[in-house]
């Protein structure tokens, strides 16, 4: 367990003194999103149909490019060798990655994603709704998408090809995740599309670590 | 019966085979160097040693056991110094050793110091990798050995970015370690001047 979170914090560490990289991707999704009023023009009635979706939309497209690369840096330079030959199992390591990625990619988008709600003017009831769906969506997308970065780790060709078949998965985050933030809470009830996203979140965790873990060993053969 | 022993280790990469039916055997205070030309398999051949790679055939065999069964066991047995440095350039030298200290159970801080000292890292301790030349990394990668307790080093180009005075320094470790009742198996370009068995692994 000390090995898991020695990883992470190693991650963590490195992502913050590469401020370049890590803040890139956050700017990206701000600025994206804050550039959305000259692109309706001011129309605040289709900004407000809209910005959930685009929110959701941006967040995937902010993993995509964050998770790409997950594990080549590590691969390439030989660090992900030793950590190997040091006996830490694949799949501690894939989860490790993928929650140090959660972590310096999807935690700002999940905190900032409320405020910009309020920036916009948009009902408080969905300022809760987006902050969890994202909490439970994020996640979600993170591991598919480490999935994807084990799989094509050391390929030259035909990783984009692997990328695609990947991509409907990502495809039920996006429905449910915002069906989920326009969903209505009744009487503290969750709704049926946050049932969907925990059960979605959950298969995810049980399998991804063992298909992550896999795909990583594929590489030592 | 040797402590470490290759039995009939045969590979193909990208539908060529570079070696077949490999057997040699290595006892404490021996010394193996891979010698042959660029391609012909001596950083493969280190990465099955390590396993890093599957053989298509072939067993190791480590103090009578076969550690293709044992893989968890067989990692302590040994330390592998690959082509890369296996440092990450975003942290200091004394961050990427604790890194290590902290992930590597066949590790230990008792000779941290001394690693420092023997590779001359003491003013380097707190720079960033991506501010160090490339034999300067090689030594960070290299100290890696001194912290370490296993009977058993393989290194790949060893002496790869290193000055004469370093390589010198590198080469009178490896002898210590070899006295101490270690083993070695190197892939080098180098002439190594200590007692040593090799093999020649040609291009095929």
């Amino acid at each position: 367990m000390s090995n898991f979170f020695n990883l992470i914090i190693t991650d963590i560490k490195i992502s913050l003194r590469k401020k370049n990289e890590s803040i890139i991707s956050i700017l990206f999704f701000l600025f994206s999103i804050l550039i959305l009023p000259f692109i309706f023009q001011g129309d605040q009635d289709i900004l407000k149909r809209f910005l959930i979706g685009i929110i959701w939309f941006l967040t995937l497209l902010t993993i995509i490019f964050s998770v790409e690369k997950l594990f080549e840096n590590d691969y390439e330079d030989g660090i992900l060798d030793q950590i190997y030959i040091s006996g830490i199992p694949l799949e501690t390591i894939f989860l490790s990655k993928s929650l140090s990625i959660w972590i310096i990619t999807c935690l700002p988008i999940i905190i900032l994603s409320p405020l910009l709600l309020l920036l916009f003017n948009i009902q408080t009831e969905k300022l809760a709704n987006i902050f969890m769906s994202l909490l439970i969506g994020t996640p979600i997308l993170c591991m598919i998408g480490a999935v994807t970065s084990a799989l094509v780790l050391g390929f030259n060709k035909g990783s984009s090809i692997i990328s695609l078949i990947t991509l409907p998965l990502y495809i039920p985050v996006l429905i449910f995740g915002i069906e989920a933030t326009n969903s209505e809470i009744i009487f503290n009830q969750i709704s049926q599309e946050f049932k969907i996203l925990i059960g979605y979140l959950l298969i995810v965790v049980a399998v991804s670590p063992w298909i992550g873990g896999l795909a990583l060993r594929l590489k030592y053969r | 019966m040797s402590f470490f022993e290759i039995k009939k280790i045969s590979c193909i990469r990208s539908n060529k085979l570079l070696f077949k039916n490999l057997n040699f055997k290595l006892n404490n205070k021996e010394l193996l160097v891979i010698k042959g030309a660029n391609g012909s398999g001596k950083t493969t051949l280190l990465k099955i040693l390590s396993g890093l790679l599957k053989p298509i055939s072939g067993s190791i065999i480590v103090n009578k056991k076969d550690m293709n069964l044992l893989k968890d066991e067989y990692f302590k047995y040994f330390e592998y110094v690959g082509h890369e440095n296996a440092i990450k350039s975003a942290l200091t030298v004394r961050e990427n050793l604790n890194f290590y200290l902290k992930i590597k159970k066949d590790l230990t801080k008792k000779n941290f110091e001394k690693a420092i000292k023997i590779f001359n890292l003491k003013n380097l301790l707190d720079v960033r990798i991506e501010n160090l030349s490339s034999g300067e990394k090689r030594r960070v990668s290299l100290s890696r050995l001194i912290l370490s307790k296993s009977k058993i080093w393989f290194l790949d180009e060893p002496t790869n970015g290193l000055d004469k005075i370093n390589t010198l320094n590198f080469f009178k470790i490896l002898k210590q370690h070899l006295q101490f009742n270690g083993l070695a198996i190197i892939a080098s370009h180098d002439e190594i001047k200590i007692k040593n068995k090799n093999i020649n692994l040609s291009v095929n």
